[in-house]
Protein backbone atom coordinates (compact mmCIF):
# COMPACT_ATOMS: atom_id res chain seq x y z
CA UNK A 1 0.00 0.00 0.00
CA UNK A 2 1.90 3.17 -0.99
CA UNK A 3 1.54 6.29 1.45
CA UNK A 4 -1.59 8.10 -0.85
CA UNK A 5 -3.49 4.79 -0.27
CA UNK A 6 -2.60 5.21 3.25
CA UNK A 7 -3.72 8.37 3.34
CA UNK A 8 -6.85 7.91 2.31
CA UNK A 9 -7.67 4.85 4.45
CA UNK A 10 -6.30 6.98 7.43
CA UNK A 11 -8.95 9.98 6.25
CA UNK A 12 -11.76 7.69 6.39
CA UNK A 13 -10.82 5.40 9.44
CA UNK A 14 -9.18 8.09 11.69
CA UNK A 15 -9.51 11.31 10.37
CA UNK A 16 -8.02 12.90 13.76
CA UNK A 17 -4.85 10.37 13.66
CA UNK A 18 -4.19 11.74 9.85
CA UNK A 19 -4.23 15.46 10.76
CA UNK A 20 -1.62 14.92 13.60
CA UNK A 21 0.70 12.93 10.83
CA UNK A 22 0.47 16.20 9.08
CA UNK A 23 1.16 18.64 11.86
CA UNK A 24 4.62 19.26 10.27
CA UNK A 25 3.30 19.71 6.54
CA UNK A 26 1.11 21.94 7.90
CA UNK A 27 3.49 24.06 9.53
CA UNK A 28 5.82 24.07 6.56
CA UNK A 29 3.16 25.28 4.31
CA UNK A 30 2.08 28.26 6.49
CA UNK A 31 5.45 29.25 7.55
CA UNK A 32 6.41 29.31 3.59
CA UNK A 33 3.72 31.96 3.70
CA UNK A 34 4.45 34.03 6.59
CA UNK A 35 8.08 34.14 5.17
CA UNK A 36 6.64 35.27 2.20
CA UNK A 37 5.13 38.62 3.62
CA UNK A 38 1.49 37.00 4.17
CA UNK A 39 1.85 37.57 8.05
CA UNK A 40 3.83 38.03 10.87
CA UNK A 41 6.41 35.63 12.01
CA UNK A 42 5.48 36.07 15.54
CA UNK A 43 2.22 34.76 14.88
CA UNK A 44 3.14 31.55 13.89
CA UNK A 45 1.89 29.24 16.58
CA UNK A 46 -1.24 31.05 16.77
CA UNK A 47 -2.04 30.22 12.75
CA UNK A 48 -0.91 26.68 13.19
CA UNK A 49 -3.58 26.63 16.08
CA UNK A 50 -6.16 28.11 14.01
CA UNK A 51 -5.60 26.51 10.97
CA UNK A 52 -5.37 23.58 12.79
CA UNK A 53 -9.42 23.90 14.72
CA UNK A 54 -10.71 24.60 11.11
CA UNK A 55 -9.20 21.43 9.84
CA UNK A 56 -10.73 19.53 12.61
CA UNK A 57 -13.78 20.73 12.21
CA UNK A 58 -13.97 20.55 8.59
CA UNK A 59 -12.53 16.68 8.50
CA UNK A 60 -15.96 15.09 7.63
CA UNK A 61 -16.71 17.40 5.19
CA UNK A 62 -12.97 17.05 3.48
CA UNK A 63 -13.16 13.34 3.61
CA UNK A 64 -16.59 13.71 1.72
CA UNK A 65 -15.42 16.03 -0.72
CA UNK A 66 -12.27 14.37 -1.64
CA UNK A 67 -13.09 12.25 -5.04
CA UNK A 68 -9.33 10.37 -5.06
CA UNK A 69 -9.08 11.82 -9.07
CA UNK A 70 -5.83 13.54 -7.03
CA UNK A 71 -3.04 12.76 -4.56
CA UNK A 72 -4.83 13.44 -1.21
CA UNK A 73 -1.48 15.33 -0.05
CA UNK A 74 -2.03 17.17 -2.91
CA UNK A 75 -5.96 17.86 -2.18
CA UNK A 76 -4.80 18.77 1.52
CA UNK A 77 -2.67 21.13 0.36
CA UNK A 78 -5.08 23.16 -1.65
CA UNK A 79 -7.34 23.00 1.98
CA UNK A 80 -4.64 23.86 4.11
CA UNK A 81 -4.00 26.67 1.97
CA UNK A 82 -7.30 27.77 1.32
CA UNK A 83 -8.41 27.42 5.04
CA UNK A 84 -4.89 29.79 5.61
CA UNK A 85 -5.78 32.45 3.47
CA UNK A 86 -9.36 32.26 4.88
CA UNK A 87 -7.52 33.38 8.40
CA UNK A 88 -5.21 35.82 6.89
CA UNK A 89 -7.67 37.66 5.47
CA UNK A 90 -9.00 38.35 9.09
CA UNK A 91 -8.65 41.82 10.05
CA UNK A 92 -5.99 40.90 12.60
CA UNK A 93 -3.57 39.82 10.53
CA UNK A 94 -3.76 43.18 8.24
CA UNK A 95 -0.48 44.94 9.82
CA UNK A 96 2.52 44.90 7.98
CA UNK A 97 5.69 43.32 9.58
CA UNK A 98 8.00 45.59 11.11
CA UNK A 99 10.52 47.18 8.53
CA UNK A 100 13.40 46.07 9.82
CA UNK A 101 12.91 42.01 9.77
CA UNK A 102 11.80 42.08 6.22
CA UNK A 103 14.58 44.72 5.51
CA UNK A 104 17.42 42.47 7.00
CA UNK A 105 15.85 39.23 5.26
CA UNK A 106 15.59 40.64 1.81
CA UNK A 107 19.03 42.11 1.67
CA UNK A 108 21.57 39.87 3.44
CA UNK A 109 23.20 37.15 1.64
CA UNK A 110 20.86 36.00 -0.85
CA UNK A 111 20.92 32.67 -2.25
CA UNK A 112 23.20 32.53 -5.72
CA UNK A 113 21.72 34.09 -8.10
CA UNK A 114 21.62 31.32 -10.53
CA UNK A 115 19.23 29.24 -8.25
CA UNK A 116 16.61 31.79 -8.22
CA UNK A 117 16.47 32.69 -11.63
CA UNK A 118 16.63 28.90 -13.04
CA UNK A 119 13.34 28.76 -10.47
CA UNK A 120 11.75 31.42 -11.98
CA UNK A 121 12.27 30.59 -15.62
CA UNK A 122 10.66 27.30 -14.58
CA UNK A 123 7.89 29.03 -13.10
CA UNK A 124 7.30 31.00 -15.95
CA UNK A 125 7.29 27.99 -18.39
CA UNK A 126 4.66 26.53 -15.82
CA UNK A 127 2.62 29.94 -16.62
CA UNK A 128 2.79 29.76 -20.34
CA UNK A 129 1.44 25.87 -19.94
CA UNK A 130 -1.63 27.55 -18.20
CA UNK A 131 -2.77 29.10 -20.89
CA UNK A 132 -3.66 25.70 -22.75
CA UNK A 133 -4.03 25.95 -26.48
CA UNK A 134 -2.66 29.50 -26.68
CA UNK A 135 0.75 28.31 -24.88
CA UNK A 136 2.81 28.18 -28.04
CA UNK A 137 1.51 31.37 -29.69
CA UNK A 138 2.25 33.25 -26.36
CA UNK A 139 5.91 31.57 -25.94
CA UNK A 140 6.07 32.87 -29.33
CA UNK A 141 5.46 35.63 -29.55
CA UNK A 142 7.34 36.46 -26.12
CA UNK A 143 10.57 35.61 -27.11
CA UNK A 144 10.29 37.09 -30.79
CA UNK A 145 9.19 40.42 -29.43
CA UNK A 146 11.72 40.48 -26.94
CA UNK A 147 14.36 39.82 -29.79
CA UNK A 148 15.48 36.16 -28.00
CA UNK A 149 16.65 34.23 -30.78
CA UNK A 150 14.15 31.45 -31.94
CA UNK A 151 14.78 28.11 -31.90
CA UNK A 152 13.06 24.69 -33.32
CA UNK A 153 11.10 24.29 -29.83
CA UNK A 154 9.85 27.28 -29.86
CA UNK A 155 7.26 26.13 -33.03
CA UNK A 156 6.41 22.99 -31.02
CA UNK A 157 3.14 22.89 -30.35
CA UNK A 158 1.95 24.80 -33.31
CA UNK A 159 0.33 22.08 -36.49
CA UNK A 160 2.83 23.70 -38.73
CA UNK A 161 1.02 23.46 -42.78
CA UNK A 162 3.04 21.80 -45.54
CA UNK A 163 4.38 24.89 -46.98
CA UNK A 164 5.86 25.66 -43.59
CA UNK A 165 7.68 21.76 -43.89
CA UNK A 166 9.67 21.27 -40.55
CA UNK A 167 10.14 25.33 -39.88
CA UNK A 168 13.38 25.86 -40.22
CA UNK A 169 13.22 27.98 -42.73
CA UNK A 170 10.86 29.98 -40.85
CA UNK A 171 12.98 30.12 -37.83
CA UNK A 172 16.08 31.11 -40.00
CA UNK A 173 13.97 34.12 -41.74
CA UNK A 174 12.19 35.59 -38.13
CA UNK A 175 16.29 35.20 -36.74
CA UNK A 176 17.38 36.93 -39.75
CA UNK A 177 14.77 39.89 -38.76
CA UNK A 178 16.50 42.60 -37.51
CA UNK A 179 14.07 45.72 -36.80
CA UNK A 180 13.64 46.02 -33.23
CA UNK A 181 10.23 48.02 -33.69
CA UNK A 182 7.54 46.16 -31.67
CA UNK A 183 4.95 47.47 -34.78
CA UNK A 184 7.47 45.62 -37.07
CA UNK A 185 7.83 42.58 -35.37
CA UNK A 186 4.08 42.39 -34.68
CA UNK A 187 3.25 42.98 -38.76
CA UNK A 188 5.81 40.04 -39.38
CA UNK A 189 4.08 37.80 -36.70
CA UNK A 190 0.63 38.09 -38.35
CA UNK A 191 1.58 37.47 -41.75
CA UNK A 192 2.92 34.09 -40.48
CA UNK A 193 0.69 33.27 -38.40
CA UNK A 194 -1.30 30.60 -41.30
CA UNK A 195 2.37 28.95 -41.80
CA UNK A 196 1.89 28.26 -38.09
CA UNK A 197 -1.41 26.68 -38.67
CA UNK A 198 -2.93 29.62 -36.53
CA UNK A 199 -5.96 31.76 -37.20
CA UNK A 200 -5.30 34.50 -39.01
CA UNK A 201 -5.07 38.16 -37.05
CA UNK A 202 -4.26 41.73 -38.12
CA UNK A 203 -1.17 43.07 -36.24
CA UNK A 204 -3.54 45.59 -34.04
CA UNK A 205 -5.63 42.02 -32.91
CA UNK A 206 -2.26 40.65 -32.35
CA UNK A 207 -1.06 43.39 -30.18
CA UNK A 208 -4.14 43.41 -28.40
CA UNK A 209 -4.57 39.81 -27.63
CA UNK A 210 -0.40 39.63 -26.91
CA UNK A 211 -1.24 42.20 -24.62
CA UNK A 212 -4.25 40.55 -22.54
CA UNK A 213 -2.08 37.07 -22.25
CA UNK A 214 1.37 39.60 -20.94
CA UNK A 215 -0.73 41.10 -18.70
CA UNK A 216 -2.07 37.39 -17.14
CA UNK A 217 1.48 36.30 -17.22
CA UNK A 218 2.99 39.26 -14.80
CA UNK A 219 0.29 38.45 -12.58
CA UNK A 220 0.97 34.69 -11.78
CA UNK A 221 4.46 35.56 -11.77
CA UNK A 222 3.47 37.74 -9.14
CA UNK A 223 1.31 35.58 -7.37
CA UNK A 224 -1.95 35.91 -5.41
CA UNK A 225 -0.62 37.10 -2.14
CA UNK A 226 1.25 39.01 -4.33
CA UNK A 227 4.85 37.62 -3.56
CA UNK A 228 7.00 39.31 -6.56
CA UNK A 229 6.78 42.41 -8.38
CA UNK A 230 7.30 41.49 -11.99
CA UNK A 231 6.76 44.47 -14.46
CA UNK A 232 7.21 44.47 -18.08
CA UNK A 233 10.95 45.42 -17.79
CA UNK A 234 11.82 42.78 -15.69
CA UNK A 235 10.01 40.10 -17.30
CA UNK A 236 12.16 40.65 -20.44
CA UNK A 237 15.16 40.58 -18.58
CA UNK A 238 13.86 36.75 -17.13
CA UNK A 239 13.17 36.13 -20.88
CA UNK A 240 16.70 36.76 -21.87
CA UNK A 241 18.06 35.07 -19.09
CA UNK A 242 15.79 31.95 -20.63
CA UNK A 243 17.69 32.24 -23.45
CA UNK A 244 21.09 31.85 -21.62
CA UNK A 245 19.88 28.89 -19.55
CA UNK A 246 18.55 27.07 -22.64
CA UNK A 247 21.89 27.13 -24.15
CA UNK A 248 24.18 25.54 -21.62
CA UNK B 1 -39.05 26.77 -12.19
CA UNK B 2 -35.53 27.28 -11.62
CA UNK B 3 -32.79 25.26 -13.18
CA UNK B 4 -30.75 23.18 -11.38
CA UNK B 5 -26.85 22.91 -11.81
CA UNK B 6 -25.56 19.93 -12.47
CA UNK B 7 -22.45 19.24 -10.67
CA UNK B 8 -19.32 19.10 -12.40
CA UNK B 9 -16.44 17.27 -11.20
CA UNK B 10 -13.43 19.59 -10.07
CA UNK B 11 -15.67 22.88 -10.23
CA UNK B 12 -17.80 24.50 -7.89
CA UNK B 13 -21.03 26.37 -8.01
CA UNK B 14 -19.45 29.35 -9.72
CA UNK B 15 -18.01 27.09 -12.54
CA UNK B 16 -14.36 27.81 -11.56
CA UNK B 17 -11.98 24.95 -10.40
CA UNK B 18 -13.36 23.57 -6.70
CA UNK B 19 -9.91 21.63 -4.60
CA UNK B 20 -10.49 18.39 -5.98
CA UNK B 21 -9.73 20.48 -9.89
CA UNK B 22 -6.98 22.07 -8.41
CA UNK B 23 -5.42 19.69 -7.55
CA UNK B 24 -6.32 17.03 -10.53
CA UNK B 25 -3.98 20.11 -12.67
CA UNK B 26 -0.84 20.53 -9.78
CA UNK B 27 -0.73 16.71 -10.06
CA UNK B 28 -0.33 17.05 -13.64
CA UNK B 29 2.12 19.30 -13.57
CA UNK B 30 4.33 17.77 -10.78
CA UNK B 31 4.27 14.93 -12.76
CA UNK B 32 2.22 12.74 -10.88
CA UNK B 33 -0.33 12.62 -13.10
CA UNK B 34 0.31 11.62 -16.94
CA UNK B 35 -3.53 13.11 -18.37
CA UNK B 36 -5.64 16.05 -17.67
CA UNK B 37 -8.97 16.51 -18.51
CA UNK B 38 -10.27 18.51 -21.02
CA UNK B 39 -12.91 20.33 -19.59
CA UNK B 40 -10.42 21.37 -16.85
CA UNK B 41 -7.58 21.96 -18.74
CA UNK B 42 -9.89 24.42 -20.97
CA UNK B 43 -11.35 26.43 -18.26
CA UNK B 44 -7.98 26.90 -16.95
CA UNK B 45 -7.05 28.09 -20.41
CA UNK B 46 -9.85 30.79 -20.35
CA UNK B 47 -10.30 31.71 -16.59
CA UNK B 48 -7.44 33.90 -14.71
CA UNK B 49 -9.01 33.26 -11.54
CA UNK B 50 -8.42 29.63 -11.91
CA UNK B 51 -4.83 30.19 -13.29
CA UNK B 52 -3.77 32.03 -10.93
CA UNK B 53 -5.09 29.04 -8.29
CA UNK B 54 -3.05 26.40 -9.90
CA UNK B 55 0.14 28.40 -10.25
CA UNK B 56 -0.03 29.07 -6.55
CA UNK B 57 -0.61 25.79 -5.30
CA UNK B 58 1.96 23.91 -7.57
CA UNK B 59 4.63 27.34 -5.99
CA UNK B 60 3.74 26.24 -2.90
CA UNK B 61 4.47 22.77 -3.27
CA UNK B 62 7.64 22.80 -4.65
CA UNK B 63 8.22 24.94 -1.23
CA UNK B 64 7.34 22.84 1.00
CA UNK B 65 7.71 19.14 -0.31
CA UNK B 66 11.04 17.39 0.42
CA UNK B 67 12.99 15.49 -2.88
CA UNK B 68 12.19 11.94 -2.28
CA UNK B 69 14.91 10.02 -0.06
CA UNK B 70 17.48 12.33 -0.65
CA UNK B 71 18.21 14.07 2.36
CA UNK B 72 17.65 12.17 5.74
CA UNK B 73 15.83 14.62 8.51
CA UNK B 74 19.20 14.63 10.82
CA UNK B 75 18.00 16.12 14.53
CA UNK B 76 19.86 13.34 16.11
CA UNK B 77 23.12 14.07 18.20
CA UNK B 78 25.97 13.34 17.27
CA UNK B 79 27.34 10.39 17.56
CA UNK B 80 24.17 8.19 16.93
CA UNK B 81 23.94 4.75 19.21
CA UNK B 82 23.27 2.16 17.18
CA UNK B 83 19.48 0.28 17.66
CA UNK B 84 19.57 -2.73 19.68
CA UNK B 85 19.32 -5.88 16.97
CA UNK B 86 17.93 -9.34 17.77
CA UNK B 87 19.37 -12.12 18.20
CA UNK B 88 19.85 -14.50 14.84
CA UNK B 89 21.79 -17.33 13.26
CA UNK B 90 25.85 -16.63 13.73
CA UNK B 91 26.38 -17.77 10.59
CA UNK B 92 24.08 -15.43 8.73
CA UNK B 93 25.61 -12.53 11.23
CA UNK B 94 28.85 -13.34 10.03
CA UNK B 95 27.53 -13.42 6.44
CA UNK B 96 26.15 -10.12 6.65
CA UNK B 97 29.05 -8.60 8.45
CA UNK B 98 31.33 -10.07 5.65
CA UNK B 99 28.82 -8.16 2.54
CA UNK B 100 28.68 -5.40 4.60
CA UNK B 101 32.42 -4.96 4.49
CA UNK B 102 32.80 -5.68 1.39
CA UNK B 103 30.41 -2.97 0.09
CA UNK B 104 31.82 -0.20 2.10
CA UNK B 105 35.50 -1.31 0.96
CA UNK B 106 33.84 -1.31 -3.04
CA UNK B 107 32.24 2.11 -1.81
CA UNK B 108 35.38 3.61 -0.24
CA UNK B 109 37.29 2.79 -3.35
CA UNK B 110 34.85 4.39 -5.54
CA UNK B 111 34.84 7.76 -3.43
CA UNK B 112 38.63 7.67 -3.68
CA UNK B 113 38.71 7.23 -7.28
CA UNK B 114 35.58 10.09 -7.75
CA UNK B 115 36.86 12.58 -5.20
CA UNK B 116 39.63 15.18 -6.31
CA UNK B 117 43.17 15.11 -4.75
CA UNK B 118 42.96 17.08 -1.39
CA UNK B 119 46.48 18.18 -1.80
CA UNK B 120 45.20 20.96 -4.89
CA UNK B 121 41.91 21.91 -2.53
CA UNK B 122 42.33 25.50 -1.77
CA UNK B 123 40.56 25.28 1.35
CA UNK B 124 43.42 25.61 3.87
CA UNK B 125 43.70 23.89 7.20
CA UNK B 126 44.77 25.12 10.61
CA UNK B 127 44.53 28.98 9.79
CA UNK B 128 42.13 31.31 11.93
CA UNK B 129 39.30 32.33 11.34
CA UNK B 130 39.55 36.04 11.20
CA UNK B 131 42.06 35.28 7.91
CA UNK B 132 38.72 34.19 6.45
CA UNK B 133 40.39 30.55 5.58
CA UNK B 134 38.51 27.28 7.02
CA UNK B 135 39.46 23.92 7.12
CA UNK B 136 37.21 21.54 5.72
CA UNK B 137 37.70 18.59 3.49
CA UNK B 138 35.30 19.44 0.95
CA UNK B 139 34.30 18.36 -3.05
CA UNK B 140 34.60 20.80 -6.02
CA UNK B 141 32.37 22.78 -4.72
CA UNK B 142 32.11 25.04 -8.08
CA UNK B 143 29.54 23.17 -9.39
CA UNK B 144 26.17 22.18 -7.72
CA UNK B 145 22.51 21.28 -8.38
CA UNK B 146 20.43 24.66 -8.11
CA UNK B 147 17.56 24.77 -5.73
CA UNK B 148 14.07 26.08 -5.50
CA UNK B 149 13.05 28.50 -3.94
CA UNK B 150 12.01 26.85 -0.74
CA UNK B 151 15.83 26.17 -0.57
CA UNK B 152 16.62 29.16 -1.58
CA UNK B 153 14.28 30.60 2.10
CA UNK B 154 16.51 27.70 3.96
CA UNK B 155 19.05 30.37 3.66
CA UNK B 156 17.60 33.31 5.00
CA UNK B 157 19.97 34.83 7.54
CA UNK B 158 19.02 34.78 11.41
CA UNK B 159 19.50 38.55 12.48
CA UNK B 160 20.20 37.60 16.05
CA UNK B 161 22.79 34.95 15.55
CA UNK B 162 23.91 37.28 12.30
CA UNK B 163 25.00 39.65 14.99
CA UNK B 164 26.33 37.13 17.47
CA UNK B 165 28.66 36.55 14.61
CA UNK B 166 30.02 40.01 14.82
CA UNK B 167 30.76 39.95 18.55
CA UNK B 168 33.74 40.37 20.10
CA UNK B 169 34.17 37.32 22.61
CA UNK B 170 36.82 37.33 25.42
CA UNK B 171 38.45 33.72 25.96
CA UNK B 172 38.68 33.33 21.63
CA UNK B 173 42.10 34.49 21.35
CA UNK B 174 43.00 32.27 24.07
CA UNK B 175 41.63 29.01 22.93
CA UNK B 176 43.04 29.91 19.54
CA UNK B 177 40.39 28.29 17.56
CA UNK B 178 40.33 27.56 13.73
CA UNK B 179 37.21 26.43 12.48
CA UNK B 180 35.10 27.53 8.85
CA UNK B 181 34.84 31.29 7.90
CA UNK B 182 31.52 32.97 7.58
CA UNK B 183 29.34 30.92 5.59
CA UNK B 184 31.90 28.42 4.33
CA UNK B 185 30.12 26.42 1.52
CA UNK B 186 29.82 22.76 2.42
CA UNK B 187 27.95 19.60 1.01
CA UNK B 188 26.25 16.59 3.15
CA UNK B 189 28.66 14.06 3.29
CA UNK B 190 31.90 16.96 3.90
CA UNK B 191 33.32 17.14 7.47
CA UNK B 192 33.08 20.01 9.29
CA UNK B 193 36.88 20.58 11.05
CA UNK B 194 37.43 22.34 14.06
CA UNK B 195 40.55 22.57 16.59
CA UNK B 196 41.55 24.61 19.43
CA UNK B 197 43.80 24.73 22.20
CA UNK B 198 41.87 23.08 24.71
CA UNK B 199 41.64 24.57 28.26
CA UNK B 200 42.43 22.13 31.31
CA UNK B 201 39.28 21.23 33.22
CA UNK B 202 37.21 22.79 30.18
CA UNK B 203 34.07 20.84 28.77
CA UNK B 204 33.68 22.22 25.68
CA UNK B 205 30.97 21.49 23.05
CA UNK B 206 29.31 22.61 19.91
CA UNK B 207 25.72 23.20 18.81
CA UNK B 208 24.48 23.45 15.24
CA UNK B 209 21.41 25.51 14.89
CA UNK B 210 19.66 26.29 12.15
CA UNK B 211 18.32 29.71 10.31
CA UNK B 212 14.92 29.27 12.30
CA UNK B 213 16.89 29.07 15.50
CA UNK B 214 16.33 25.47 16.20
CA UNK B 215 19.03 23.13 17.48
CA UNK B 216 19.79 20.69 15.01
CA UNK B 217 22.74 18.54 16.53
CA UNK B 218 24.86 18.55 19.45
CA UNK B 219 28.38 18.10 18.87
CA UNK B 220 30.71 16.75 22.18
CA UNK B 221 34.28 16.31 20.76
CA UNK B 222 35.51 12.60 21.20
CA UNK B 223 39.50 13.93 21.20
CA UNK B 224 40.62 16.79 22.82
CA UNK B 225 40.68 19.85 20.97
CA UNK B 226 39.59 19.00 17.93
CA UNK B 227 35.94 17.62 16.38
CA UNK B 228 35.62 16.19 13.01
CA UNK B 229 32.08 15.89 12.11
CA UNK B 230 30.42 14.61 9.43
CA UNK B 231 27.33 16.71 7.89
CA UNK B 232 24.25 15.10 7.49
CA UNK B 233 22.43 18.67 7.29
CA UNK B 234 19.25 19.30 4.92
CA UNK B 235 20.83 22.46 3.11
CA UNK B 236 20.15 25.75 4.01
CA UNK B 237 22.07 28.44 6.27
CA UNK B 238 22.92 26.81 9.82
CA UNK B 239 25.33 28.71 12.88
CA UNK B 240 27.75 26.86 15.13
CA UNK B 241 28.35 27.93 18.53
CA UNK B 242 31.67 27.12 20.25
CA UNK B 243 31.29 26.57 24.01
CA UNK B 244 32.51 25.80 27.10
CA UNK B 245 30.77 24.89 30.31
CA UNK B 246 30.07 28.76 31.24
CA UNK B 247 31.41 30.58 28.17
CA UNK B 248 30.73 30.78 24.90
CA UNK B 249 33.65 31.37 23.04
CA UNK B 250 32.62 32.28 19.05
CA UNK B 251 30.08 31.76 16.81
CA UNK B 252 30.12 30.95 13.23
CA UNK B 253 27.69 30.08 10.28
CA UNK B 254 27.91 27.08 6.99
CA UNK B 255 26.10 26.88 4.14
CA UNK B 256 24.90 23.26 3.22
CA UNK B 257 24.69 23.15 -0.27
CA UNK B 258 22.93 20.10 -2.14
CA UNK B 259 25.13 17.71 -3.59
CA UNK B 260 26.51 16.81 -6.66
Amino acid sequence: MDQNELDILELHKNPGKLLIRYQPYIRMIIISYLNRGCGHRSDLEDMIQEVNRKLLERMPRIRDRFNGKSCFKTYFSVVIRNVFLEEMRKVHMVAEPPPTENYLNGLQDRPPGELVIRQEIERLQRAISLFGNEGPLIRLTLRFLFNIELTPDDLAGFQLTDETGDGHELLYALNQFNSMLRKERLKVLSEILPRLGVKPRKPDALRKWFNSRFKGLLQLMNGDPPTSAYTEETLQILVEKWDEYEKK
Amino acid sequence: MREDKTYTEGFDKEGHLDENGISIYVDYLKGRATALPEKIRQHVADCATCRLAVMEVADLLDRVEEPAAEYAAQTDRQPTVAPKRKSTCLWRVVGRIAAGLAAVLVLAWFIQKMLPDRQSSTHIAGKHTTDSTFSTYTKDSTSFIPDTIRYAQAFTPDPAYENLMKARYRGINRSELQAPAAATHLAPGDTLWMHWKPKQGEQYLIRIIDNHEKEVALIHPSSPGEVAWTIRLKPGRYYWKFEGEKELYKVGSILVMRDN
